[in-house]
């Protein structure tokens, strides 16, 4: 793209931000996922937070207003695990957790600049399935040009993986799991008896300082999740992977989330019993062919953990054309039967607490961040494009003045 | 156990129902005819499978079986031209022995309880035409049939639709060399001008057939015999022709041979040459756009290769098991399904060892057949060396519908096989999205495809004297959230996904 484009491009994704970080929007309907419906609504926002939201708000008089007449304004979508943006989405060693997508991800990446197109504004980026142990994750938004500018929680997790990797059983990925658990743990313990007593404590709840016990820096991740200083996040992809998934966060002590494969539906019954949102890969549907009848069976794993009552957040895949956008996987829930206020929580509230964000992001209330999307038609309609959004505050995308729709639009721009 | 998890009743076998039972009413909420013309409320009148009258408030004689489908909304059941579906496991569609396989016919493959059928009833699509394979540069014969056995046999709708011509690398993909230099014992084509030197010296050689058929010195050729049947105009020609410079070439073909009656299909390029499409008077079946392969990479020629499939995951286990009957591959036998490789890829890579072909491979090859990545490059992500747009704003795929539709150029959408979730109406939504009339998007699931395969007379609306193909639909067909429930196949319910209905209680 000629440079002049390049730069158009810039201001387009905000990357040179406005000064204010305070804002009012008038006219909008607003779907603010505080469980009404969507309503006529004014929103006032001060030093980067909602300070003000409802249909009688009166604007404050030094605030710049954006006039939101015809446009749907819902909170920032939250995508609650994803590999993309990344150099590469998996290591080729099997067992990394000293290996953060801090150092592979790559904040002019198309799938960046992207969200922000597809209002995707809050990203839990972690590695891949494809590793043992893949590393640290965290979670970003899509503005800035570092990876420190687009960060909102540096150490989302760690990622495990119960697939098994090339050429490797069930049984022996488990066991590569549990042995380095074991490692970091002895290494823990060893650390803790070396130490001066005065930093230590025994029953890990109260937080240690690492530094003092001197761990080492490899093993240092697996150490801050065996103490439940961060989370872990277990792929699955068969029932059995699910109760092996709950059995490492028992034996460990983890705190955690698992993610779950269509592929893994016979395990809602699990699911609901431990009482915890999941986080759905992206595709939805599995057939089944019977191998005696021959005959072919439909799953659909959101209807199924609907049904079971699990709570899940959907994601997103970039590299489909429809399921490329939480908009359309949501309105994929509407149409296995969920209503749109549940689909809609899959891709706002629900990853926002998966995410450990729900105070702060996934709905439009006072005190919450101020991060929208101004959609220019009902985004469950799928005629709806993205007109603007902001994260923080600040405007970070806005349509008009976006050179790649341009180019296809022409000068009639849509 | 039917409320835990979803199955619909698909009856691919319901001979049971006498012909004189497609005989009924049906009361909806509303009709898209299939002609961008739509009828609110809704009564069709069907008559031995066959639309009788479709209005406002016909009166329904007495004592007709009348549906409910009053909080339904009724189209035309869709037609996906650009399927595979149905051709059963193994290596059905291509022919590896000859490039030059013109009269091989699909028909003689199908499969027509194949489970492929079921997925494609789900997404509401009644007729496909299932074309032959993209290896060979004159692949087959393909044929129109609707999924599913009526009265002990498979309903065939047309067979022998046209000459299929493969053009691009596709044909040249499967052979020897890719980058190194060629030997005697690599299959040729392996450029894009060798396959266009094979279409030219094939026709050729059913000229010089058609002389000596002419003065009665040959026997019969039951190839050549399709070739001229082709350049006779009493079959069009199909085109697989991907990127601008096919479609060129394509229509220097055309102009050379005079062959009157041409399709282009795939044309993903469409929109950049609407113009003169419509100039040539040629149509275009688009698709399919859901997969990556289809949308990156291809425009200005940027990827050469065609990079094999794989669904979308981040584990290749994952994309081996989602393997479906599309890919014409082999039963997967337990080392392959831990492998990170594609089955495509494992079928090449058998083919050079069983050829004994050890040449360089140029750097994505060879990432592609070490397999040493997590998703296969289409995908996106992990490939060493590649970095793939996942745009669609510029997608040309999603703006060639505007963009033929401003020119007066004829199209209609393909969904290229079955894909769980994505739908064909869904690339209607989306092109609508990106600007093509709202009116225009049924018809181009349904009677734009009927009309460019010629089977307008029988599918494609609802109109008198078609047959009664019909999808019912939760909401308007150009909301995503709509969700078909009811399939009829020549008014006989070939699905109904509704928890409680009273057909199903009646026909358990």
């Amino acid at each position: 793209m000629k440079l002049c484009s390049l730069i158009l491009l810039a201001f387009a994704l905000g990357l040179f931000p406005a000064p204010a970080q305070d804002l009012a929007i008038t006219g909008a309907r607003v779907l603010s996922m505080t469980g009404t419906e969507a309503t006529e609504a004014t929103i006032v926002i001060r030093g980067g937070r909602i300070a003000d939201i409802g249909p009688g708000v009166k604007v404050p008089e030094d605030l710049t207003a954006i006039d939101a007449t015809g446009l749907t304004v819902t909170p920032g979508l939250v995508l609650a695990h994803s590999s993309d943006g990344l150099d590469r989405a998996n290591e080729m060693t099997p067992v990394v957790p000293y290996v953060s997508v801090l150092d592979s991800l790559d904040p002019s990446s198309r799938f960046f600049e992207d969200a922000a197109r597809d209002g995707h504004l809050v990203i839990g980026v972690m590695p891949g399935n494809g590793t043992i142990i893949g590393g640290m994750g965290r979670v970003v938004q899509p503005r800035g040009l570092t990876v420190e500018d687009m960060t909102v929680i540096p150490d989302l997790g760690l990622k495990f993986s119960l697939i098994p990797a090339q050429n490797t059983s069930r049984a022996a990925q488990l066991s590569k799991l549990r042995a380095a658990l074991d490692d970091a743990l002895q290494h823990l313990e060893k650390k803790k008896r070396d130490a001066d007593s005065k930093t230590v404590s025994s029953t890990g709840n109260v937080p240690l300082d690492l530094q003092a016990l001197q761990v080492e820096r490899r093993k240092e991740a697996l150490v801050r999740a065996l103490l439940g200083d961060v989370p872990v996040v277990i792929a699955c992809a068969t029932a059995a992977d699910v109760e092996k998934a709950h059995k490492i966060l028992d034996d460990y002590k983890l705190r955690g989330t698992l993610w779950v494969a269509p592929t893994a539906w016979r395990a809602a019954p699990l699911l609901a019993k431990r009482g915890a949102p999941v986080i759905l890969s992206s595709d939805f549907e599995v057939d089944e062919v019977d191998p005696d009848t021959g005959k072919e069976v439909h799953r659909v794993m959101p209807k199924i953990l609907h049904e079971a009552k699990v709570k899940f957040a959907v994601t997103s895949a970039s590299s489909s054309l429809g399921r490329r956008y939480l908009w359309y996987q949501a309105a994929c829930l509407v149409r296995y039967g969920l209503s749109r206020e549940e689909a809609w929580a899959a891709v706002t509230t629900i990853p926002a607490g998966i995410l450990g964000l729900g105070e702060r992001k996934g709905s439009l209330a006072k005190g919450k961040d101020a991060d929208l999307v101004f959609w220019t038609d009902d985004p469950l309609s799928g005629m709806a494009w993205v007109d603007r959004t902001v994260i923080g505050g600040r405007v970070s995308y806005e349509r008009s003045k976006d050179p790649r729709l341009a180019e296809v639009f022409g000068v009639e721009a849509r | 156990m039917s409320r835990t998890y979803c199955i619909l009743s698909v009856v691919l076998l319901f001979s049971s129902l006498a012909p004189s039972q497609a005989t009924l009413a049906i009361r909806a909420a509303s009709a898209h005819l299939g002609t961008g013309e739509v009828v609110t409320p809704a009564v069709i009148l069907i008559e031995d499978g066959k639309i009788r009258a479709v209005g406002k408030a016909l009166e329904i004689p007495a004592g007709m079986r009348t549906l409910d489908w009053s909080d339904l909304v009724v189209m035309p059941g869709m037609i996906d031209p650009l399927s595979t579906a149905g051709l059963g496991r193994g290596q059905n569609e291509n022919e590896e022995g000859d490039e030059r396989t013109s009269n091989h016919r699909v028909l003689d493959v199908l499969d027509p309880q194949s489970s492929a059928f079921n997925s494609l009833l789900r997404l509401g699509v009644t007729c496909v035409a299932i074309q032959p394979g993209i290896r060979n540069v004159m692949a087959g014969l393909s044929a129109v049939v609707k999924p599913g056995v009526l009265d002990g046999a498979p309903t065939i709708v047309a067979t022998d639709l046209a000459l299929r011509i493969n053009l691009g690398t596709d044909p040249a993909s499967g052979n020897g060399s890719g980058g190194g230099a060629a030997n005697l014992y690599a299959r040729r084509p392996n450029s894009r001008m060798g396959v266009v030197y094979y279409v030219r010296e094939e026709i050729v050689r059913a000229q010089n057939y058609a002389a000596r058929k002419a003065a009665g010195k040959t026997k019969p050729d039951v190839e050549l015999d399709v070739i001229l049947a082709a350049m006779e105009g009493k079959l069009p020609v199909h085109w697989l022709a991907r990127t601008e410079k096919d479609i060129y070439t394509a229509l220097r073909l055309i102009d050379e041979f005079r062959i009157p009656r041409n399709v282009f299909l795939e044309a993903h390029e469409a929109g950049e040459v609407a113009e003169v499409l419509k100039a040539r008077g040629i149509p275009v079946l688009l698709g399919p756009i859901f997969d990556a392969q289809a949308r990156q990479g291809r425009r200005r020629g940027q990827v050469d290769f065609p990079l094999p499939y794989i669904a979308d995951g981040e584990s290749a286990t994952e994309c081996v098991d989602a393997c479906g009957d599309d890919h014409g591959h082999d039963d997967h036998d337990a080392a392959d399904k831990k492998r990170r490789v594609a089955p495509e890829v494992l079928t090449l890579r058998a083919e050079r060892e069983a050829r004994g072909i050890d040449v360089p491979l140029n750097p994505r090859e060879e990432a592609l057949f070490d397999g040493e990545f997590d998703c296969c490059a289409v995908c996106g992500s992990g490939a060493p060396g590649t970095d793939f747009p996942t745009e669609n704003e510029d997608n040309p795929m999603t703006s060639a519908p505007r963009a033929l539709w401003k020119a007066g150029a004829k199209a209609g959408f393909a969904l290229g096989g079955d894909r769980a979730g994505e739908t064909l109406l869904d690339f209607a939504r989306f092109a609508v999205r990106s600007g093509l009339p709202a009116n225009r998007a049924v018809p181009m699931v349904t009677l734009e495809s009927a009309r460019i395969l010629g089977i307008e007379k029988r599918v494609g609306s609802i109109e008198p004297g078609k047959d009664a193909d019909l999808v019912a639909l939760s909401a308007s067909p150009l909301s995503p959230m709509a969700d078909v429930r009811i399939v009829l196949i020549e008014g006989r319910v070939a699905l109904d996904a509704r928890e409680h209905s009273p057909e199903k209680e009646r026909n358990p």
